[in-house]
């Protein structure tokens, strides 16, 4: 069974096509679902949310169906939205408690774990305090502790770190990890931030205007993206033209040349071609393309 | 909750407490911990949901400042019915001149509501925004919708618990009304044979002032995340057709 799956889902405001038959089945594990703003990232985790109706296709989380069985859904799954989404004058403790009763926690059990997980995300001695006197670190971490208090399945996490500091946002990317990796919760986190989404996910789902860029494990792009560098002082042309001819593939990019990495072997033809044609080689470095260049080839392509 | 957390292979194996610090302070993550216990089925959701809302409408489990509207407007519709069972208590002493005294007593089970409408108009007007626009305010909607209840579901127990609310201000003054006339009686027996046939006109009135009363301002108020705007919609609701009835 898989974790979601989507088939030719699709959802129209007005003119706008939000997502443009979207069909992708998804197995558990820290799922990262990256695109620019306006991609559908949202719009996707609102459907399955039961938040949103989509215009037509399917979705069905663990099984069930996002139009038909919302409520049963809301039991398995935790929901981080984006906007803000917490009354100033409550307290840490009493909203949680009560979203937790929401989920189909009985009181008390409500309440025990609401004290664990804001003692899980980081919050003590000021869970009694009003959520209005808080830092937006606090308040991220509460609404990250609201979205984990039923000890769901899934986490549906929208942008958990925005407008958080460079350590808040170490911080936050830490406690998914953890919550992902050691807990066994399937975690869809959606980021326009690409090197978020590298630190944290194992699996990739890339949309760009409501269509699926790509859904594949995260080795695999960077795998497939693997180039080596190679820096010369002179000669870059006949280097080129040298390893080409060796069935390379090829680029040339200022003073670098760059060959595409298949295997082990590329490094020996690339040595072997250097001390071959004489070059003053300044460095061979192999270069983990970041995710990226996933966008950026895809924009030089269209 | 027979079996608490404990038994998690997990969480046991990672027992050893991790840190992680940053200039703001330090994360001390002691494990997080599964939950394997109960969980209650959506109709106990809604009753939860309800249970909250009953409290909130009259500010409990909210700060001081937000029981100070609900609490007054209750107790001011209340003074009435102590002061008329005062005068019950009178009459019962004057003997049998007390019937004719009961005939000019102001306060009667079908003046009572005419007598506290205000009251019962204002709560509405300071409680409904407070229990339907105050989620769309801060945004919280999403956080039930995404939930064990549906949008109806939500609905549902927030309406009932401002017309339970509603009905608790409306029938406790007149039933306090009803035990002290029954008591102040010569005797008990005769009391209740003489005020019973009361409770039910009570009940129904009752009944449909909160319908009404509380369906309109849950409407109006459900309209508006800005709790102003909502209060002043509903005292105009209540207030304008009156007066222009009064004027043609």
């Amino acid at each position: 069974m898989p974790l979601i799956s989507l088939a030719s889902l699709t959802k129209r405001y007005g003119d706008v096509l939000a997502l443009d038959g979207l069909s992708l089945d998804l197995e558990p594990g820290i799922i990262g679902l990256v695109g620019a703003n306006g991609a559908g990232k949202s719009t996707l985790i609102k459907i399955l949310l039961g938040l949103l109706r989509a215009t037509s296709g399917e979705a069905r989380v663990m099984d069930l169906d996002v139009r038909t069985q919302g409520p049963d859904i809301g039991r398995v799954v935790g929901y981080m939205p984006e906007h803000d989404c917490l009354p100033p004058d409550l307290t840490a403790t009493d909203l949680v408690s009560h979203l937790g009763q929401m989920s189909g926690l009985p009181r008390a059990a409500a309440r025990e774990r609401t004290a664990e997980v804001l003692r899980h995300v980081g919050l003590y001695e000021e869970r009694y305090r009003p959520i209005g006197t808080y830092s937006t670190g606090m308040k991220q971490r509460v609404k990250l502790a609201q979205a984990l208090v039923h000890d769901p399945r899934l986490l549906l996490l929208d942008e958990p770190t925005n407008g958080l500091d460079p350590s808040g946002r170490d911080e936050m990317l830490e406690l998914v990890r953890r919550t992902g990796t050691e807990f066994g919760i399937a975690v869809i986190l959606a980021s326009h931030l690409l090197g978020e989404i590298e630190r944290v996910c194992d699996f990739l789902v890339a949309l760009d205007a409501g269509h699926l860029l790509r859904a594949a494990p995260l080795r695999s792009f960077t795998e497939r993206t693997g180039v080596l560098a190679i820096e010369v002082e002179e000669g870059q042309d006949r280097l080129a033209a040298a390893l080409s001819a060796q069935g390379l593939e090829v680029v040339r990019d200022a003073r670098l040349v760059l060959v595409a990495l298949t295997d082990q072997r590329t490094y020996d033809t690339v040595r072997d071609t250097v001390v071959d044609l004489g070059l003053p080689l300044v460095r061979i470095e192999p270069r983990r393309h970041s995710l990226e260049d996933l966008f950026r080839d895809k924009a030089t392509a269209a | 909750m027979s079996e608490p957390s404990g038994g998690q292979p997990v969480a046991a194996s990672d027992s050893q407490p991790t840190v992680a610090s940053g200039p703001g302070g330090s994360i001390y993550d002691l494990g997080y911990q599964g939950y394997h216990g109960l969980r209650m089925p959506r109709r106990a959701v809604v009753a939860a949901l309800f249970g909250q809302t009953l409290r909130a409408c009259y500010g409990i489990g909210r700060g001081a400042r937000a029981k100070i509207a609900p609490f007054a407007l209750a107790g001011l519709a209340l003074i009435p019915a102590i002061l008329a069972v005062g005068i019950a208590a009178l009459i019962a002493q004057a003997g049998p001149a007390g019937s004719r005294l009961d005939s000019f007593s102001p306060i009667h089970y079908y003046t009572y509501a005419g007598a506290i409408a205000v009251f019962v108009m204002l709560f509405c007007a300071a409680q409904a925004p407070e229990l339907f626009g105050r989620d769309q305010r801060f945004g919280v909607l999403p956080l039930y919708f995404s939930r064990a209840l549906a949008r109806t579901d939500y609905a549902v127990a927030r309406t009932g618990g401002l017309m339970v609310g509603l009905l608790l201000m409306v029938l406790v003054p007149q039933l306090l009304l009803f035990v002290g006339r029954v008591l102040n009686a010569p005797d008990p027996g005769t009391g209740w044979g003489l005020e019973s046939p009361n409770l039910p006109p009570i009940l129904l009135q009752g009944l449909l002032t909160v319908l009404l009363l509380g369906g309109i301002s849950a409407a109006i108020a459900s309209h508006t995340p800005r709790r102003a705007y909502a209060t002043a919609a509903i005292i105009a609701v209540f207030i304008i057709p009156p007066v222009i009835v009064g004027l043609v």
